[in-house]
């Protein structure tokens, strides 16, 4: 492969994962006149595909021409190279071996410290914690997300369509927000019901941390003070919660 | 095995073999003649009742022999091991039934179980992705059974869900789905490793909901979305959803977005409290209909803030509704909190 990759993403086996991945990819970047695709906070331009099946690709390029191929193992370290992995932005492992892709894992962040790598599993508790411990960013898997999402769907619909607006609808204005609340913050030393954020910005609050712990506090009682470096978590209104958070830096 | 049973089996075998060998030596030595071969023959035969005749303790009496001896040790022989044997068979017997037994006791037991449900899931197939389901309504205290063909899946499932309500059969088969409570039930979903018997379960629930009137919610798992999923929605069902779809979704928004779900996903895999955005819709006769929100006093009962509220279960959500806001039957309220306060929110929400 002669083409020089920067900033670019890697598919490693194309399967029906790698399929639906690239379908996701390409609606962004149809969507983009200019040379780069900006996606959430991150530049991505390219991407590209390694696939052992010369079989696999032929069935893949029927449907879609332009996509760049790297033909060859992806579990050998060397075709990794080729693919400029020291240069990539982010890797999907998502061979049909889930050793293989536990393998990749640990290879790709061997050769790039600062690679995002996102890998899936239908194993949580075993092959999953492995491909943290290897070096992922993040692993999906499809039951539990799966299994998830048809409950919610069956059990609450309107629980979740709520979510959905909130989390997935882009004109919505709706939104849940963590705030850490700065050192010297007006609202150091009152307690959540002083601060009164329901009243005076609309914000609902769903959780608090408080500095240093590592979990939340659901449905905290008004009587919580706030003190600096805690985290609130709110719900509301975008511009409620910008206000807000200009309002925690006053001192 | 069940070692009792083991035990006894054990015990018998050994009884059987005891009364073999202390047949053959001794008529060997009390009898004339007979070879070991020849006295583990007449043993044989005379515990058989055969009794042939070729040998027997007349035919083959010693000259100057007590007879007395060898009729004593004949009848000791002949009790001893009859008992023997017919204990053997009375065991072997009871380990192969009990089986059967114990199986057709929990069947019954969970039946009962079934049959007293309301309100409840049903699950068709057992596979990995139920598993998550499973886990998902046992956290959140709904009610639910399974629908499973595989004996050793069953197991493998009661391994982690010790009081699991399961039925083991067809899913196809209409008896067995009706065993599971379809009637009382509120949603099922199919999601048997086979597309096409998902579309079948889909088909036949649509009709039975029209027949019946019931009102529970069908879902579908589905692997080849683009061929199945029209399907499925015209066969009636209300949600269709592909593991490998959405999870290819999620993965492309790990891999771009990393801080957009972070809080809710740490709420949901968070194992110390059961934490969930939910909803209760306002039933009939409610306590909580034909008041405003000020009046329900939601928060003071039981402490959970009232998120946004769809009017009707229709439309767009009221979000943070004001206290001036009124609650009427059929509104849909979503809340968020532990799940203990969301059930007993849902309590009130129900018709008197």
């Amino acid at each position: 492969m002669d083409k020089k990759f920067h900033n670019h993403i890697i598919i490693c086996g194309l399967g029906a994962t790698a399929a639906q991945i690239i379908e996701e990819l390409e609606s962004y970047l149809e969507k983009t006149v200019e040379k780069d695709t900006i996606i959430g906070e991150v530049r991505f331009r390219d991407y590209l595909v390694i696939e052992i099946s010369s079989e696999a690709i032929e069935k893949m390029s029927a449907k879609r021409p332009n996509i760049d191929y790297l033909v060859g193992d992806a579990t050998d370290d060397e075709v990794l190279e080729k693919a400029c992995i020291r240069d990539a932005y982010g890797i999907f492992p998502v061979l049909s071996s889930e050793k293989d892709n536990l393998y990749i894992t640990m290879a790709a962040r061997q050769l790039n410290p600062r690679i995002r790598i996102v890998a899936r599993t239908a194993d949580v508790f075993n092959i999953g914690k492995k491909l943290f411990k290897g070096g992922a960013n993040s692993v999906v898997s499809p039951n539990f997300i799966g299994g998830l999402r048809l409950i919610s769907e069956i059990a609450r619909p309107h629980a979740t369509d709520f979510l959905d607006e909130m989390l997935l609808d882009k004109n919505t204005r709706l939104k849940i927000a963590e705030i850490v609340v700065p050192t010297n913050s007006a609202l150091c030393g009152h307690s959540l019901k002083e601060a009164c954020l329901p009243e005076k910005y609309g914000l609902l609050i769903i959780a608090m941390k408080k500095h240093g712990d590592s979990h939340y506090m659901y449905n905290p009682s008004y009587t919580v003070r706030i003190e600096h470096a805690d985290t609130i978590v709110v719900l509301g209104y975008r511009d409620h919660i910008a206000e807000f958070r200009k309002q925690t830096v006053t001192v | 095995m069940n070692i009792l049973i083991r035990k006894r089996i054990t015990k018998a075998l050994l009884l059987i073999l005891l009364v073999f060998t202390i047949g053959t030596i001794g008529f060997h030595f009390l009898l004339d003649g007979l070879t070991f071969i020849d006295s583990l023959y007449l043993t044989v035969v005379t515990l058989a009742t055969v009794g042939y005749g070729d040998f027997s303790p007349h035919t083959n009496m010693p000259s100057g022999g007590n007879p007395y001896i060898i009729k004593f040790f004949a009848i000791f022989i002949i009790l001893f091991g009859m008992s023997a044997l017919l204990y053997g068979i009375g065991v072997m017997t009871e380990y192969i039934v009990s089986g059967e037994i114990l199986r057709e006791r929990r069947r019954k037991r969970i039946q009962t179980l079934i049959s007293a449900l309301g309100g409840h899931y049903i699950i068709c197939g057992g596979g990995e992705t139920s598993v998550y389901m499973m886990q998902e309504l046992e956290k959140t205290a709904r009610p639910f059974v399974v629908i499973e063909k595989s004996e050793e899946r069953i197991q493998e499932l009661l391994e982690q869900f010790e009081n699991l309500l399961y039925i083991r059969g067809d899913a196809t088969h209409d008896e067995v789905i009706q065993q599971a409570g379809l009637e009382q039930s509120v949603g099922v979903i199919a999601a048997l490793s086979d597309e096409k018997d998902n579309l079948f379960i889909v088909m036949s629930l649509n009709q039975k909901k029209k027949d019946s009137g019931s009102q529970f919610r069908i879902g579908a798992k589905v692997t080849h979305l683009e061929k199945m999923a029209p399907k499925l929605r015209s066969a009636g069902a209300d949600y269709v959803i592909s593991p490998e779809y959405i999870s290819s979704r999620r993965m492309v928004s790990e891999m771009f977005r990393p801080s957009v779900t972070t809080f809710l996903d740490r709420m949901l895999k968070d194992d110390r409290a059961v934490m969930r955005f939910e909803e209760v819709t306002i039933a009939p006769g409610s306590a909580l209909s034909e008041k405003t929100l000020k009046d329900i006093r939601i928060p003071e009962k039981t402490g959970l803030v009232i998120v946004a509220v769809r009017k009707g279960g229709a439309g767009a959500f009221i979000y943070n509704p004001g206290a001036e806001q009124k609650i009427e039957e059929g509104d849909v309220l979503v809340t968020m909190g532990a799940m203990h306060k969301i059930n007993a929110l849902r309590k009130l929400s129900q018709g008197k």
